[in-house]
């Protein structure tokens, strides 16, 4: 991970240090093995410890940016697990095949479940 | 009896019929060593609650209070925050009350405003919840919305449509700061499972009385984790129907009983959640699907879902409020 990023982060959000740091050494830690690692951003507040879920989304937003972590929308099968990963909303279309079903399904916004990941 | 005291007769009994359950009701006429069984709405209205009223054996005004307390109670999903600051210059009355008069709201200082269905979101009651201090300042918004109901489907010029009609409803969102700074933003539950835009609008509404600024989510998963990892010593307080735990490259157990009466502490299904949570130290409950069972402090089973946004929980039924605040405080004693 650049540092140069890192110390950007930590300017961007002084009155949460903690916070950031806590962000880092997750990073650093996923990205220290092999594979890809994932969470969900309720996942996330618990282990970067925020003080808010809105201060949360602002940091992931900009680590995003910074290419420190990727986020995707996971279309997830009704008998569980994913059936297709988006970028964006817009792009999820309104029938999909589902994988684990074996036939189309109409996606609902319930269906939707936003993933942050990291790669090594 | 005049038109006007039957209308509200009425509207009363219509509230609450679409804001309780019957169960609720029967739970209060027990309470006051009244025959309280009933089978359905239409013979707890015209068997129990009308006759009651004639001989003045229940008041209007006694059931326009349950009203007010069982359509807070249930039905919802609830967000828990706690306060960064002082929590008590918020509950502080006089400066609640400049705040109605700010809002034009002042009426609501001598009791809260029963209009049934405001045609905008609407504060319709500020109160507190006393003892020898201010406990808690509830503040609760009344809405309209349209629930969907499919009413038929046809095949027209290779379409194939779907009619739906939308018929109006009331809904109830309610915040509770409490005088240790937990605050409570419960939504009532609609039809699908995000709550995100309820939340925003509601926070945006009340957030005169309670800046969010001052607030942060209270997670739920020291709750989830102790809970679940207790299950077998708990079993005569809470009963699991489903569990999920997800590790950190996104693979997930779900356990699931067969019956929604059996219970995933007597199964080899939960055990293997717990299997998965041993040998990954980051895997974690994400969700659970459980029920408070009835017992000397509650009167009837609750259903709670552990699910969604971290600070979030759902009672999917309504209830009484002495069993809301049962479960309420069983979660948040779990959390610590």
């Amino acid at each position: 991970m650049s540092l140069a990023k890192s110390d950007i982060l930590i300017d961007e959000f002084p009155e949460e240090p903690a916070a950031i740091q806590r962000l880092l050494e997750l990073l650093r830690d996923a990205t220290s093995r092999v594979g890809r690692r994932e969470y969900r951003a309720d996942r996330l507040y618990d282990l970067v410890r925020p003080s808010s879920y809105r201060v949360l989304i602002q940091i992931l937003t900009s680590a995003v940016d910074k290419g420190m972590l990727n986020r995707t929308f996971r279309v997830l099968s009704s008998s569980g697990g994913g059936i297709g990963d988006f970028p964006a909303v817009k792009e999820i279309p309104l029938v999909l095949y589902d994988s684990r079903m074996g036939r189309d399904v109409e996606v609902s916004t319930d269906d939707i479940e936003l993933i942050f990941v990291v790669q090594q | 009896m005049p038109d006007d005291h039957i209308n509200r007769e009425n509207t009363v009994l219509d509230l609450l019929s679409e804001a309780t359950s019957l169960s609720v009701v029967s739970e209060f006429l027990r309470a006051k060593n009244l025959t309280h069984s009933a089978g359905s709405w239409k013979d707890m209205r015209e068997k129990r609650l009308l006759p009651y009223l004639r001989d003045f054996s229940i008041t209007l005004d006694e059931l326009v209070t349950l009203v007010s307390s069982a359509e807070e109670s249930g039905d919802q999903h609830i967000f828990l925050f706690h306060c960064t600051e002082d929590p008590l210059e918020m509950l502080d009355r006089d400066g609640v009350h400049k705040n109605l008069r700010r809002l034009g709201l002042e009426h609501l200082i001598n009791g809260p405003d029963m209009n049934r269905m405001p045609q905008i979101p609407t504060i319709v009651d500020v109160r507190w919840n006393t003892a020898d201090v201010d406990l808690s300042l509830v503040v609760k918004v009344a809405e309209v919305r349209a629930k969907r109901v499919l009413e038929k489907e046809r095949a027209f010029h290779g379409k194939f449509i779907k009619i739906y009609s939308d018929k109006p409803v009331r809904a109830v969102n309610v915040a509770k700061l409490h005088r240790n700074g937990v605050l409570e933003l419960r939504i009532q539950s609609h039809d699908t499972s995000k709550y995100d835009a309820d939340l925003n609008r509601f926070i945006r509404l009340i957030n005169s009385f309670f800046p969010m600024t001052r607030f942060g989510e209270t997670s739920l998963s020291t709750a989830k984790d102790t809970m679940w990892a207790r299950r077998e010593e708990l079993r005569e307080l809470i009963r699991y129907t489903d569990a999920s735990v997800i590790d950190e490259q996104g693979n997930r157990i779900r356990a699931a009983t067969g019956s929604d009466q059996s219970n995933l502490s007597d199964s080899a299904a939960g055990k293997s959640v717990d299997y998965m949570l041993q040998q990954d130290a980051n895997a974690y409950c994400s969700d659970s699907n459980l029920w408070f069972v009835k017992s000397e402090k509650l009167v009837s089973p609750i259903h709670v879902l552990l699910n969604g946004a971290s600070n979030e929980f759902a009672v999917p039924r309504k209830c009484s409020e002495a069993d809301y605040e049962y479960v309420f405080s069983q979660i948040r004693h779990f959390n610590r």
